[in-house]
């Protein structure tokens, strides 16, 4: 269970968030839509304990996030970040394998490696387990970190996933697919909070959708309520219409029209 | 690669040190056999009550060929598990601790304390002058370290071009103190520099190798540790610090010991250039980039190249000896150019 209350984030005088509060639960999908500079990295970044927000708390399974120590953390929750580059040359297992180093001193266990298998095969990249990282192209490469990051909590009882726009750089079906794995995981008791910028695909997966503008929650709840003419043009300053959509139960952004830039 | 091929590889690595130092410590002006440094080793340890060397064998062996050796072996271990500690913190395999001045930072210390430790020494009425160069060269290496380190890293990642550039910077500033201290130099302080810059086994001592022992065996104990984290860090800070590892206190320690070895080895030895650039690039070729066999890999195979490019440098104009840092730089930087060009492919620098 994440508890977010009131926080706000600010540098020099300049406010990139402010009084953002809400509660994340494990078994549930939360997705976080906004326009660029909205503030949402740095959501992710102060829910990761990467930066202290400037007021506020947030609370992780019960205790300040603040007092984790770093290794603690890394046991319970992993975190996949937008730019990801690899300065050595590694194979994809041996990449995967380091989402599993907070869980053992020296050698793996059987286990770890276990996980790494498992892992590698739920993002879809079982198969390219010996070619080394840098001749994958940006898709695949998107797709190793995931599955690095899903190792780190795959076998962690109600772990936690933060995701930075993981749909970066995928095709059409890779897009899906992850979030149908997100889908499993959240499923399984993992609590997974993810950037999305796909309003559709944000709303199809997720059970929780936050809108942010500003660095303030502009809208939040389940997709369905939040996902209206109104809010979207709103946080993006675009003109929508919605349309029912058959295979899930909230409807469809379409944008209508050539957009005029009138502002 | 899993850690059982590690193991090989190491004892692979081992095997081929022992090698070096049993070439090293033969092969010579005053020639030693096989037989007889077996000899040698069994009579001294009552295995064997006869003795089939001279005693002027075994005078060269002891005063002459077994510090200079192990000195040889320090200081090449110290040099390979600097460098690749040092690319692994910076995340980039050209960093290497001579290229990016910390070497000429330590050269330029330890030069001032050739020229002004003497007076200073007596004034304080000590004679430790060797742990005084070790630490003189320590302080060189560590103040310009973390200046280097300042200046060339931003939000977790190196700008290659800043240190590069640093490097080229630092390196200038040592040499250009370095000449003008040759001005108010003795003679014999004068012929001290020039060895410092240039490198050289030749003053080896049994004390000039126990005053680095402890320099170089902490790093060397130490380092492999962090195997794991630098491959963490080899990500990016941030994603390290996300996997649980403290970052910030890795990059101290990392440092710290990486300057104790380059000290140590500038003490004793002077510029010896791209050892530490070398020696980690052929681990990586040959068994892959995972720090933790590139690390104590570096420190095993350092140590056997610098051995046997001691006996190179001691062997091929004898009786006269070239600098080993010239023997050094002869063959590193090929290599250096070949890795650039390798990089520039990659579109990395």
């Amino acid at each position: 269970m994440i508890k977010v209350n009131g926080i706000a984030y600010s540098v020099g005088k300049k406010e990139i968030l402010s009084d953002v509060s809400f509660q994340a639960r494990p078994g549930e999908v939360m997705a976080v839509i906004g326009a660029n500079g909205a503030g949402k990295s740095t959501l992710l970044k102060l829910l990761c304990n990467e930066m202290m927000p400037s007021a506020g708390h947030i609370e992780f399974n019960g205790k300040r996030l603040k007092d984790y120590p770093l290794n603690e953390l890394a046991r319970k929750r992993s975190v996949l970040t937008q730019h990801n580059t690899l300065s050595l040359s590694f194979t994809v297992r041996e990449l995967v394998l380091m989402g599993r180093y907070p869980h053992f001193n020296g050698q793996p266990t059987g286990h770890d490696l276990q996980m790494v298998d498992e892992a590698m095969l739920a993002a879809g990249v079982s198969m390219m387990a010996a070619r080394t990282y840098e001749t994958l192209s940006g898709g695949e490469q998107q797709r190793v970190q995931l599955a690095r990051v899903i190792a780190q909590v795959k076998d962690v009882p109600n772990g936690w996933l933060f995701l930075d726009e993981p749909t970066n750089g995928l095709d059409i079906l890779h897009q899906q697919q992850l979030l149908i794995q997100a889908r499993n995981m959240a499923d399984n008791g993992f609590g997974i909070i993810c950037i999305l910028h796909d309003i559709n695909l944000a709303a199809a997966y997720a059970d929780q959708l936050m809108i942010l503008k500003q660095g303030k929650v502009q809208a939040l709840g389940s997709p369905k309520e939040v996902v209206t003419c109104e809010n979207i043009h709103n946080a993006f300053g675009i003109k929508v219409e919605l349309m029912k959509n058959e295979n899930f139960n909230c409807p469809l952004v379409i944008t209508t029209g050539r957009f005029k830039y009138n502002s | 690669m899993d850690i059982k091929n590690h193991n090989y590889v190491l004892v692979g690595l081992s095997v081929l040190l022992m090698l070096a130092v049993i070439a090293s410590v033969c092969i010579g002006a005053v020639h030693i056999r096989v037989n007889q440094l077996w000899s040698m080793i069994s009579y001294h340890m009552g295995l064997s009550h006869e003795a089939t060397f001279t005693s002027q064998q075994l005078a060269v062996m002891l005063n002459l060929r077994l510090p200079r050796v192990l000195s040889g072996v320090l200081i090449g271990a110290a040099l390979g598990i600097a460098g690749s500690a040092v690319q692994g913190l910076f995340r980039n395999p050209l960093a290497e601790p001579g290229l990016i001045g910390i070497s000429s930072g330590a050269t330029l210390f330890a030069a001032l304390s050739i020229v002004f430790g003497g007076k200073l020494l007596s004034i304080m009425g000590s004679s430790h002058s060797y742990y005084m160069l070790s630490v003189a060269s320590f302080g060189g290496a560590f103040i310009t370290s973390l200046a280097v380190y300042k200046l060339a890293m931003r939000k977790g990642r190196t700008m290659i071009t800043a240190l590069l550039l640093t490097g080229i910077a630092i390196n200038a500033l040592a040499f250009s103190f370095t000449g003008l201290l040759t001005y108010i130099s003795t003679d014999e302080q004068l012929r001290n520099l020039t060895f410092w810059s240039l490198g050289s086994l030749g003053g080896s001592s049994w004390l000039t190798a126990g005053s680095i022992l402890p320099f170089v065996l902490i790093p060397l104990i130490v380092l492999p540790f962090m195997g794991k984290a630098l491959n963490a860090i080899s990500l990016g800070e941030t994603q390290a610090v996300h996997m649980g590892f403290n970052v910030n206190k890795i990059k101290r320690t990392v440092l710290l010991l990486a300057t104790m070895c380059v000290g140590a080895s500038v003490a004793v030895a002077g510029m010896i250039s791209f050892a530490g650039l070398v020696v980690p690039h052929m681990i990586r070729i040959g068994f892959g980039a995972d720090n933790r066999l590139v690390i104590p890999g570096s420190a095993i195979l350092g140590a056997a190249t610098l051995t046997l490019t001691d006996l190179v440098s001691r062997s091929v104009v004898a009786p006269a000896e070239l600098p080993i840092g010239i023997v050094t730089a002869l063959a590193g930087s090929p290599v250096f150019i070949y890795m650039i060009s390798v990089q520039i492919k990659k579109q990395q620098v």
